[in-house]
């Protein structure tokens, strides 16, 4: 197991380099200098050459990239420039705390309304439960997330007053359960079609016709037999929509005027904050790599077949 | 079965992290290094909240480029002197702020400013002449935020720059804008500091707005020790000598300014100041309804729904702003730049009262000039540039294409977000009725900006904010030949424009350097780089119960945060209360 894991680690780090140095070359071949963003309408064409040259962007892109490869490596993220000068790390660990609370309540919340869902619709399929069950999700797949937004302000917001409408307060709940229930409505519709549809494709099965001839009640052949070998690919969903929930709340943190790691990227590619904007791309994709390696890792926990291989 | 356990595990991990997460203090905040625990001020509890639709990327003055952290620095530092309404209430005036009288000598070169006795800084300490000359230097010296390059007419301003970029040269990199060049024997020769209590500044050569200039918050007095030992972190905890200080700051979220109890006018009658980052215009509305802010931006399209609001119609709050949106030319190269016809007919074509009205929804007026009303030298009889489609026409024929024939599709470049989306797609349908096709180009922000600079933009729209109220700050700065690609996009050389503008900054009569100004504006309009639009508003729904706001708003006042009001005077009524529960 511990080789396993090792050797998927390994496997990650020539993905790192390259998602660096892809995202590198799209940065730099953003229209529009930093400088000119950083400065505004009233700067020189001398003001702007001479921050150019402060930033160290006239330099060849070879060496800028592997000068920002080394810094990388010492874990050195360099500094903001939006930001007068805050730190990239520093900035993205107070992000990230926001995120990963958003995301984990975002996921916490698909789960608790998904998987239940998913196994009630399965239990009679194409009955009642199950078309109500399977419109709501499929509304929810389709609902843009700001709409959706909007709506449960008006609705929580102000005219019940129940909930605070945007902004985040460390320590308080009730911040995060609207954007919570924004972002985490679209998984919550996947994992509710992806749990029905496996538990259908299971149900099917030699064992359950067995586990039924042995005089099983119904709800214990579904939770005992059929759920637990439909549960593998929910974890691939759980664990690829917690990494995208946690890096892509770009809309949601928006509304609600969350202060995390969707929202910084987005300001700092309209800053032409390149430090920021590269060092929210690596954080990204040491979470999706993260992610994945979790899952792969789970399924070797919960797959002993997989383990061997 | 214990698949399904596994499950209920991984569930129980999930939620038992978020609300662990959420009970351990924001590690590595702000706040958290000023041991701070920032709970939102509640209603009546004598903050004023206020939204803000951008992060401050930093706070300290030198370095100031957005209006939200310009209006945000206005409550913790002063200037020399302020921009206040005159007697009328209709325009801006230079009254004084750190500096109790100020005289101008010497034909117009030498201005003598005698500080207040006893102003402190939030830490204490007086103030005193040296302050305020190493804060104009700090400004001047390269790292420095240039917005007011004018101060090069400050005598020594530019040799002080080239000495300082040598001796910098030696600094670590980053370092220097923390550095004591004054330590190091650099100073800029025009700006003195005879006694404790008197500042001299002189000037090259005649500057009339030069008064506006010091009222700028860049301009603001800074307490050098303050500045060299926080470094950077003086840029989220600076300390001033105005009515409120930083309590906290928590980067992307809020801002909390608290009442500084030694200011030189008294304690400020709010507690304090409670700044939230919202984005949305529209959620910044809703929170404002429910009770939440105190204070809201009205957002684009929804004027109208607002007036007809009974419950929000009373506590909005219009402004004409110093602002002119336009589309520019380029006069270099490009189908409009060899054909002044070309460019009436499209002057001519644009209906500006449509566009105020139906797609900006009220929230602007109609432009005839350059010039906003609120600017010395504005000329309210101006004929300027109006709507008359016949006129279109005959423009159109004399540019060699009559009904437009023979005109290739003009490009109009504009910012994708915003109001130029809007404001460009009706000017291309009111165009395309003359006879004259436009393909519309939007393009993000960062790569107008340095598109625009470059000149390959042939037209594009784009709308010029007064720095400060003079009209050499539209005149000069946008169309004088010595700042073409630069601040003067459209590229204008013209010997006219640069004379009459010359001689009127040269003008110590301001009735003569007015009517100079005025020459100088008809001759951009007879020229017509520019196809002047609208002068934007500023709207805002303001509580009842927020006394010192409502008509007090100045031309200068943009966004919510509201740069040229005195939040000294700002309080909250007695029945806020019942205003409250209403």
């Amino acid at each position: 197991m511990w080789g396993y894991i090792a050797r998927r680690l390994l496997q990650c780090v020539p993905v790192l380099i390259g998602v660096t140095m892809v995202s590198f070359a799209i940065v730099h071949a953003l229209p529009g200098s930093p400088a000119e963003v950083l400065l505004g309408p009233r700067a020189s064409a001398e003001q702007i050459e001479a921050a150019a040259e402060e930033l160290g962007l006239n330099k060849p892109l070879p060496i800028q990239y592997l000068k920002y490869l080394g810094r990388l490596i010492r874990g050195d993220l360099g500094v903001s420039w939006s930001q007068k000068d805050l730190h990239v790390s520093k900035i993205l660990i107070r992000d990230l705390g926001v995120s990963a609370r958003l995301a984990l309540g975002a996921m916490s919340f698909a789960m608790l309304l998904g998987i239940p869902l998913g196994i009630l619709s399965a239990r009679k399929p194409y009955g009642k439960l199950d078309n109500l069950a399977m419109g709501v999700s499929l509304i929810g797949v389709c609902t843009p997330a700001f709409w959706l937004a909007m709506l449960l302000v008006l609705i929580f917001g102000v005219w019940l007053r129940w909930l605070p409408i945007s902004g985040y307060e460390p320590g308080s709940l009730a911040h995060l359960v609207l954007p919570s229930v924004t972002l985490g409505a679209i998984s919550a519709a996947i994992l509710a079609r992806m749990t029905r549809a496996s538990i259908l494709d299971a149900m099917g099965e030699d064992y359950i016709r067995t586990a039924r001839s042995r005089g099983l009640s119904e709800w214990r052949t579904l939770l005992a037999h059929a759920f637990p070998n439909a549960a593998l690919p929910l974890i691939t969903v759980i664990g690829s929509n917690l990494a995208s929930l946690f890096t892509g709340a770009v809309l949601t943190e928006t509304v609600f005027s969350l202060p995390g790691m969707g929202r910084e990227l987005y300001e700092a590619i309209f800053n032409r904050d390149y430090n920021l904007m590269l060092g929210c791309i690596v954080v990204m994709a040491v979470i999706f790599v993260l992610a994945n390696l979790a899952v792969d890792i789970l399924y070797a926990f919960l797959d002993p077949r997989l383990r061997r291989r | 079965m214990s698949r399904l356990w596994f499950f209920v595990a991984l569930w129980l991990c999930m939620a038992a992290s978020f609300l662990c997460l959420g009970r351990s203090k924001a590690a590595g905040t702000a706040a958290g290094a000023a041991g701070l625990e920032i709970q939102a001020p509640g209603p009546g509890e004598g903050f004023l909240r206020v939204p803000i639709n951008a992060n401050p990327p930093t706070l300290d003055p030198t370095f100031v480029v957005t209006v939200v952290a310009d209006g945000i620095d206005r409550r913790i530092f002063n200037t020399l002197v302020r921009h206040s309404p005159d007697e009328s209430g209709r325009s801006l005036a230079i009254k004084p702020d750190l500096a109790e009288s100020f005289e101008c000598s010497d034909g117009g070169r030498l201005y003598t400013f005698r500080l207040r006795p006893g102003v402190k800084f939030h830490t204490g300490r007086e103030v005193v002449a040296r302050d305020v000359k190493w804060s104009l230097e700090r400004l001047i010296f390269p790292d420095g935020y240039e917005r007011l390059f004018e101060l090069d007419r400050i005598l020594g301003a530019q040799e002080f720059r080239e000495a300082a970029r040598k001796w910098r040269a030696s600094l670590p990199p980053g370092d220097s804008v923390y550095a004591d060049w004054s330590a190091a024997g650099l100073g800029v020769e025009g700006i003195r500091a005879p006694d404790k209590r008197t500042v001299e500044i002189e000037l090259r050569e005649p500057f009339a707005p030069f008064l506006s200039l010091m009222a700028l918050t860049p301009a603001a007095v800074l307490p050098k020790e303050e500045v060299l030992r926080r470094k950077s972190d003086f840029g989220r905890f600076p300390i001033g000598t105005g009515p409120f200080r930083v309590a906290a700051h928590e980067p992307n979220s809020h801002i909390l300014l608290e009442r500084f109890d030694g200011y030189f006018e008294g304690p400020a009658r709010l507690k304090g100041i409670f700044y939230r980052v919202v984005k949305e215009n529209s959620v910044a509305l809703q929170e404002y309804r429910a009770g939440r802010f105190d204070l809201s931006p009205v957002p684009m399209g929804m004027l109208r729904e607002i007036k007809s609001d009974p419950s929000l119609s009373g506590e909005l709050s219009e402004t004409s702003g110093l602002s002119t949106a336009y589309l520019g030319f380029n006069m270099e190269s490009g189908p409009a730049a060899g054909n002044v016809h070309l460019r009436r007919a499209m002057a001519f074509a644009v209906d500006r009262e449509y566009l105020c009205s139906a797609i900006l929804d009220g929230a602007a007026v109609p432009a005839k000039g350059v010039l906003p009303p609120g600017i010395p030298a504005y000329d309210p009889e101006l004929k300027g540039q109006r709507y008359d489609p016949d006129a279109a026409r005959r423009e159109l024929e004399a540019a060699g294409f009559p009904e437009g024939k023979g005109l290739p599709p003009l490009r109009l470049y504009y910012r994708a977000d915003g109001e130029g989306r809007l404001v460009c797609h009706a000017i291309q349908m009111q165009l395309r009725r003359a006879g004259i096709a436009v393909d519309l180009r939007p393009l993000e922000w960062g790569t107008f900006l340095a598109r625009t600079r470059r000149g390959e933009c042939p037209i594009f729209r784009l709308a010029w904010v007064a720095d400060y109220p003079h009209p050499h700050n539209f005149l000069h700065t946008l169309f004088h030949s010595l700042l073409a690609g630069e601040t003067n996009r459209t590229r204008t050389r013209d010997p006219d424009i640069d004379r009459l503008a010359d001689a009127a900054l040269q003008e110590t009569d301001p009735a003569k350097s007015a009517e100079l100004y005025r020459a100088a504006e008809r001759r951009v309009l007879e020229l017509a780089p520019w196809v002047v639009l609208y002068h934007g508003k500023t709207n805002l729904l303001i509580k009842r119960y927020v006394r010192g706001i409502r008509g007090r708003v100045t031309p200068l006042d943009v966004d919510t945060v509201l740069p040229g009001v005195d939040f000294h005077k700002v309080e909250m009524s007695p029945d806020f209360a019942c205003a409250v529960d209403r």
